[in-house]
């Protein structure tokens, strides 16, 4: 049916462009006279089929049905119809062009199909004889006297042609052909033709006038576009005031302006509805500007300040993006590493207390710990005295300690990973975040973001970036991580800055740039700590935390007193939770 | 030395080319609305540029011009009422042409179309309040593709910019991205926050008292949302 459509729509366009086709226009001089050919006469004289009503209305039935699902293709529906209901050879639809010079032929079937969109002059085919007699023809052998009508095979052994009119007017014919002399046509055939035709006709009209219509409303249309003014579909204003590439101006200022003035922000403004946004019993907090407190983000994941609806406590609520959430893999080790993580009970651990997922997005829960992150504080304040960074490697060990125990090694151990917060005494308290989670992150290479990847790389051990080595890394690796960060926390810098992993990874191999200690009266005691902990091989290294803890342990002897009040203090405060 | 000069020209002209482009359309629709045709109108802003630059309104009138947009009106009105005396400059204006306003025409003269109910000088008020506006998201649109972020932009625009399409749904756009929708939310807030300082910094530059900022602001915040 597309086939057909498609060809009858070529037929008009080839035929209108065919103009330039070198026919004859004219019949000759010397061509044989019409009623040589003409047998019309003979239609009342042959014998006639009695008239097949039933089949008939069939064929009507079907050009309505054309007319109604597929109007476009009326017309070969209608030399398809003929064809089957005549028994003819070959059937057809010649209309004249605009210009009323030539017939071209729109819609044909049976044999001659191949011909469709093809044509002749006015003057030169059965065509313009039976538009200047304005009645039906039956003829024979026409190519006797259309000497130099184009070659078209199988030539005509007998052609019955009617007019067809639209608005009263003929503007073509439509006829039947047999190749042989198998069967001749009859009376019958010529009522048919011309019923079917008077059908054709109406229903070509009709569309005319659709299509004339549907111009005029077209036109209408855009006219009126012109003058009639769009209105915003966003702030419901009209579209008068456009910007370079259709914005709505008004918009735009409204939305820089709303902001500008306070109690009249209006979060639907930028497109941010003003509901909640939950993750499972979880609420962001938002701030007075409907936008979502976020406590930190980075290439993979954004923390954000939210509400346990049920127990109406803070936490942060950590949400990973939907690239690595999309990743079966990595959201099923996700949620192993957050099962572990969730194991470890230890005052320097950030515990994770809820895990979920949720339209696509993996997210979790953990303590909120109100201060700052240790890379924030040296940014802010400068190095640490090392009394102070002292206290927090040896916290940092304490919890790494009980993240041993549990099996679970944290992997991104880096200062923007410790936060620092005051416990009610007033004495620092470290906690590590992001406990095993972050491990998930940096080893799913696909995922991994050339952003996230720079950033950890500082505090790497060699052998993470050994690809051989990455079945090996244990405690000893965040070890090494926890001496990048003493480093960094003493002299507000990393040992082997750089802008490259190779270069980092050459670097690591070298001396330390001891110099830089000594620059901060870093105590000998400290230098070696570092020098052990940051040992390229790992088994020069602390092999334990525990082993780590007391090496922190010896290196500062005032540092003894101060751990053991606040180990005290510690084990006090446990007792009392466990009461609890 | 005669480079030198030639240089500095060269600057002024080019400077004098990008007001002259910035407040075309809101002179050119009061024109307009004045009962002028089409041709005339351009005629006589040209004419109005030569004769502010000329003279060396604007720079005499920089310290004391309270807002230029009131200025600018005040003075094209001053400019028609002398329009006689004014014919040659606006001759001299259609001839030496200061810049082409080809490209801001027809949607200065749809704008202009869609607001015939409007008053001349509320019509002068709402191209004006609208060139602010444009001016300032394109410098968003600019620094941000000097930053390398014109995809981030596109993303982003729609939930702003209204227009012809209906506003897009966060969640899609932040399932598309990859992003969390907080996240997209952060981001918006973080437009918006350097789009509110363009603005007000497009605005300030047409105000001699930094105090009147915020009126200003208001004023045209009214002008376009009424």
């Amino acid at each position: 049916m597309s086939e057909r459509t498609d060809r009858a729509k070529s037929v008009t366009e080839s035929a209108e462009s065919n103009n330039a086709v070198p026919f004859e226009t004219s019949i000759p001089a010397d061509a044989l006279p019409l009623e040589a050919i003409l047998c019309t006469e003979e239609l009342r004289r042959r014998p006639s089929r009695p008239p097949d009503y039933e089949k008939e209305n069939r064929a009507l039935a079907t050009l309505a049905r054309a007319l109604a699902y597929s109007p476009r293709t009326i017309l070969q529906t209608l030399a398809e119809t003929i064809l089957d209901i005549t028994q003819s050879d070959s059937s057809g639809v010649s209309l004249l062009t605009p210009d009323g010079k030539r017939f071209y032929w729109p819609a044909l079937a049976g044999r001659w199909t191949p011909h469709i969109g093809g044509g002749t002059p006015r003057d030169f085919g059965p065509c313009g004889d039976v538009l200047d007699r304005n009645m039906p023809l039956l003829m024979r052998h026409w190519e006797l006297r259309y000497t130099y009508f184009s070659p078209i095979s199988p030539p005509a052994e007998e052609g019955l042609l009617a007019p067809f009119y639209v608005g009263g007017k003929a503007v073509g014919t439509i006829w039947v052909v047999m190749h042989d002399a198998r069967r001749k046509f009859d009376a019958e055939d010529e009522r048919v033709l011309s019923r079917l035709s008077e059908f054709a006709s109406t229903a070509y009209q009709t569309l005319a006038t659709i299509d004339e219509l549907r111009f005029q409303i077209s036109e209408h249309q855009k006219a009126e576009r012109a003058v009639r003014v769009t209105v915003c579909p966003k702030c419901g204003r009209p579209l008068t005031q456009v910007g370079p590439d259709g914005e709505c101006l008004r918009c735009v200022f409204d939305w820089g302006f709303t902001s500008e003035t306070e109690g009249s922000e209006d979060p639907t403004h930028s497109g941010v509805e003003p509901r909640p946004l939950n993750y499972g019993h979880f609420e962001i907090e938002m701030d007075a500007h409907g936008v979502p407190i976020a406590l930190g983000a980075g290439a993979m994941a954004v923390t954000y300040r939210a509400r346990d609806t049920i127990l109406n406590s803070i936490v942060a609520l950590k949400v990973i993006g939907r690239k690595l959430a999309e990743n079966p893999t990595a959201c099923a080790r996700f949620l192993r590493e957050a099962r572990a993580a969730a194991q470890i009970q230890h005052p320097n651990v950030a515990r994770v207390i809820h895990y979920g997922e949720q339209d696509g997005e993996c997210f979790y829960a953990m303590e909120l710990v109100d201060g700052d992150t240790l890379e924030e504080r040296v940014k802010r304040d400068g190095p640490l005295p090392v009394s102070l960074a002292l206290e927090v490697i040896e916290q940092t060990a304490r919890g790494l300690a009980a993240g041993e125990a549990c099996g679970v090694i944290h992997r991104d151990l880096k200062p923007s990973n410790l936060m620092i917060e005051s416990d009610r005494s007033g004495q620092p308290m470290v906690k590590i975040i992001d406990y095993g989670v972050a491990k998930v992150m940096a080893s799913d290479a696909t995922i991994q973001t050339q952003a996230e990847f720079i950033g950890t790389p500082a505090f790497a051990s060699p052998e993470q970036f050994d690809e051989a080595g990455q079945q090996q890394i244990d405690t000893r690796s965040d070890i090494y991580a926890l001496g990048i960060t003493f480093w960094y926390l003493l002299t507000g810098r990393t040992p082997f800055a750089s802008r490259s992993i190779e270069e980092i990874r050459t670097k690591q191999t070298q001396q330390l740039p001891l110099e830089q200690l000594k620059s901060v009266h870093a105590p000998a005691k400290v230098a070696a700590l570092l020098k052990s902990m940051l040992a390229a091989d790992p088994a020069r290294r602390p092999q334990t935390a525990l082993e780590l803890l007391a090496a922190i342990h010896r290196c500062y002897p005032r540092f003894e007193s101060a751990a053991h009040r606040r180990r005290k203090r510690l084990a006090s405060s446990n007792r009392r939770t466990r009461r609890n | 030395m005669q480079a030198g000069q030639a240089e500095a020209d060269e600057t002024a002209r080019k400077a004098l080319a990008t007001f002259s482009e910035t407040y075309w359309p809101p002179l050119y629709t009061f024109v307009r609305r004045r009962g002028y045709a089409s041709a005339d109108a351009q005629d006589i802003v040209q004419g109005f540029f030569v004769h502010l630059f000329e003279h060396n309104t604007l720079t005499r009138a920089d310290q004391k011009k309270g807002r230029l947009r009131t200025f600018l009106l005040g003075s094209l009105q001053n400019f028609l009422l002398k329009q006689r005396e004014r014919m040659s400059a606006i001759k001299r204006g259609g001839n030496q042409q200061l810049v082409s306003f080809d490209l801001h025409l027809p949607e200065t003269e749809a704008a202009m179309q869609a607001t015939a109910h409007l008053d001349q000088v509320s019509c002068y008020d709402l191209a004006w309040a609208s060139t602010v506006a444009k001016r300032s998201w394109q410098q968003l649109h600019e620094t941000l593709v000097g930053e390398g972020k014109a995809q981030w932009f596109d993303e982003l625009k729609p939930f702003v910019a209204g227009g012809g399409a209906v506003p897009p749904n966060q969640e899609e756009v932040a399932a598309r991205l990859g992003v969390p929708v907080a996240t997209l939310r952060t981001w918006l807030s973080r437009l918006r926050q350097r789009y509110r300082e363009l603005l007000r910094a497009e605005v300030a530059s047409t105000v001699s008292n930094p105090a009147d900022v915020n009126e200003e602001l208001r004023y045209l915040h009214r002008i376009l949302m009424a």
